[in-house]
């Protein structure tokens, strides 16, 4: 393994762009193309942190050679512990980059569901950017580590803890909650992640009435979506020998058709990915035995849910009367609030809220949004969550803010000739108000 | 508020002199400064904020508005004179910020409906997203290290090339001479190659089919303008082609 400093020393020698001004304190200057930058050296405030390709880079020189004049030399802070249970707060504001088999499961990346979707336009944008850097790079922040944190902690023996993530528009929830998936995966746990609830109540595909219980609307292309992303990420779970995740009870889904008891899970998964009619029963029977089956068993099932907050208020669903469909009439929403409920044990319930997954809510009027977990989940879903562990996220810190920047340099997605120098950093981080999102948009165009 | 070192300047209504004055090169009006980036700015400001154009009183003795720190601090050492001279107050659009760039403004002002410079604005963000997404895709498939060298990355080159590349050098002019209205060339300015050339980008880009977003089209025109290939640079060619066969009119244009 090799440190990034030692990586420095060999690409000036590979290119003899750089200099390097060696002094007596504790970091140094690179002057490169006229511009001077700061890189942190190691010791007990900055802790060690290494390439995240050294193995490559001491075959080919393939960035070096080829950095434009005008673009500084930069190295964003990475590190290359790849699992999530490793990381501390030492690591802070890092880049880690998700191996690429396990990047392919978290993002359950079937071409109808996922991060493929335009309706999920943060995880698209993600995409995007593992795509384009050609790593699936994740930066570490604090309210992941201090979820992550607590899960170790925890006594499953206990009913389920409820964590709510909540903060300003564009401050990083889903990354935050992408990287907790990832953590989940990686301790083996059986996901139940939803991409975002509210696609179901704003931009669901297909509607229609249930047949189990009347007066119950259905979607079924979005839960046959929904199981396919499922299947995705937990197949190993699903398709092992002997698995005991089995059906304890006959279920009949028409005259002709029926699962008996005994029978794997991914058999219901299957007849609801076969006939759409029955998917979104299939996903309440998964639901219900997947907590039958925890709670008795060693498995663990971590419930991830984007915009949870919109299973407790009304859908844009059209009714006959001119009026929309009330959330307790939407069947999915009705099966997923079931795992919110603290009444079983070995599982663990991320949730997120959002100000835009609340669809009577008047936008404009908001009063310069109020990101409260008491106002988005409103009583009825306070009632449900109560008592829950609320996660802040925040904004950008300095450091996690010139981090960022420095990725994008180094990535070559930051193009602008300025924006290496202090001034447009200077900009970046006034202009964008160290938001994440804020920022994305504004390195978008540079 | 304080803010760090490099901070943005705007000079609107006031005189180099009280700018000087008032802050020795770091400062200030910060409001005028962000309209390069006002989606970007504290939404709900913006959104009570209304701006109603104002009178400007531009007189014959005002000098033009330099709104770049450094460029003041030059100026007045070439001309100390300058610190006692009126200055005619900036453009709203013109800032300081490290990203300003006036062609690019000027793009952007061609393509708003409206006066909707947001949606415009969000429409170049977007259409040069779309620019180094391209680029960054052939840059990836590329294995070789020179050949990698020479894709483009920078959305902001591209697009200065490409308008270059679309510039015409000769343009063609109706001028009357015994009843017949003849099609004479004649060369063009600067300023008008300029704007002919980014008109063409933006018809090139607005030609399209429904619900192909323009930002999608106006990205593979310039890409394909900066390549020296394309419909716009066809177009300027098609011009040059006509101008050589009324080249026998060109004595009309100063001899009658």
């Amino acid at each position: 393994m090799r440190s990034s400093v030692s990586w420095l020393r060999l690409r000036n020698t590979l290119t003899g762009l750089t200099k390097i001004h060696v002094s007596t304190s504790s970091r140094r200057w690179i002057f490169s193309s006229g511009c001077a930058y700061q890189q942190a050296q190691p010791n007990s405030q900055n802790p060690v942190f290494f390439d995240h390709r050294p193995a490559q880079l001491s075959v080919t020189p393939l960035v070096d050679t080829s950095v434009p004049a005008h673009l500084p030399v930069v190295n964003a802070k990475r590190t290359t512990i790849t699992r999530p249970r490793e990381h501390t707060l030492d690591h802070e504001g890092f880049y880690y980059c998700v191996p690429p088999e396990q990047s392919d499961v978290i993002y359950g990346m079937s071409p109808n569901s996922g991060a493929f979707d335009m309706r999920h336009r943060t995880l698209q944008n993600l995409r995007f950017q593992w795509e384009l850097a050609k790593e699936s790079a994740i930066m570490i922040r604090k309210p992941a580590l201090e979820v992550m944190e607590y899960v170790k902690n925890t006594n499953f023996a206990h009913p389920v803890v409820r964590y709510v993530i909540y903060g300003r528009e564009g401050s990083g929830r889903t990354c935050t909650l992408t990287h907790l998936l990832h953590f989940f995966k990686d301790e083996g746990f059986i996901l139940l992640h939803v991409p975002k609830i509210s696609i179901w109540s704003r931009r669901y595909k297909e509607v229609q009435e249930s047949k189990f219980k009347p007066g119950r609307i259905d979607l079924p292309l979005d839960s046959v979506e929904w199981l396919q992303h499922f299947l995705l990420q937990n197949g190993e779970h699903l398709r092992q020998p002997n698995t005991k995740l089995v059906t304890h009870k006959t279920y009949v889904w028409s005259k002709r058709e029926e699962t008996p008891a005994g029978s794997p899970l991914s058999d219901i998964i299957d007849v609801g990915i076969k006939r759409a009619r029955y998917a979104n029963d299939c996903i309440g029977v998964l639901v219900e035995e997947l907590k039958r089956i925890v709670s008795e068993s060693d498995h663990r099932v971590a419930v991830v849910m984007d915009v949870a907050n919109a299973l407790f208020t009304p859908t844009t669903i059209p009714q006959v009367d001119k009026t929309t469909v009330p959330a307790d009439r939407l069947s999915l929403f009705l099966h997923f609030r079931k795992t919110l409920k603290n009444d079983w044990k070995n599982g663990v319930v991320v949730t997120t809220i959002d100000r835009k997954g609340i669809v009577d809510l008047p936008l404009r009027f908001d009063g310069g949004g109020n990101q409260f977990p008491r106002y988005l989940l409103r009583e009825e879903g306070w009632a449900v969550m109560d008592p829950f562990i609320p996660v802040l996220v925040n904004d950008y810190s300095d450091k996690e803010l010139t981090n960022c920047i420095d990725y994008n340099i180094e990535t070559r997605w930051l193009q602008h000739v300025n924006a290496g120098t202090q001034k447009g950093r200077d900009e970046l981080k006034v202009v964008s108000q160290n938001n994440p999102e804020t920022l994305r948009k504004l390195m978008s165009r540079l | 508020m304080s803010f760090p070192t490099a901070s943005i300047v705007t000079s609107r209504g006031l005189c180099l002199a009280s700018l000087i004055c008032s802050s020795s090169g770091n400062s200030l009006l910060l409001s005028d400064a962000f309209c390069q980036h006002r989606t970007a700015f504290i939404r709900n400001i913006s959104r009570l904020r209304t701006r109603t154009p104002k009178k400007v009183y531009w007189f014959k003795r005002m000098a033009p508005p330099v709104f770049d720190a450094t460029e003041i601090q030059r100026k007045l050492e070439e001309t100390p004179e300058a610190r006692f001279m009126k200055v005619g107050p900036a453009r709203i659009h013109e800032s300081s910020s490290a990203f300003y760039d006036p062609l690019l403004n000027k793009f952007t002002n061609m393509i708003m409906f409206k006066g909707q410079k947001e949606l415009a604005e969000e429409n170049m963000r977007l259409a040069f997203e779309n620019i180094k997404k391209i680029q960054m895709e052939k840059y990836h498939a590329t294995t070789d290290v020179t050949a990698k060298m020479r894709v483009e990355l920078n959305p902001l080159k591209i697009f200065h090339q490409a308008v270059e590349n679309c510039k015409p050098v000769l343009a063609l002019t109706p001028i009357k001479r015994g009843g017949v209205t003849y099609q004479v060339p004649v060369s063009v300015r600067d300023k008008t190659a300029e704007w002919t050339a980014m008109k063409w980008l933006i018809l090139a880009g607005r030609e399209h089919e429904h619900q192909i977003h323009f930002r999608e089209t106006i990205a593979k025109e310039l890409i394909a303008a900066f390549q020296n290939e394309g419909r716009v640079i066809k177009r300027k060619y098609d011009l040059h082609k006509q101008c050589e066969a009324n080249k026998a009119y060109a004595h009309y244009r100063w001899s009658r």
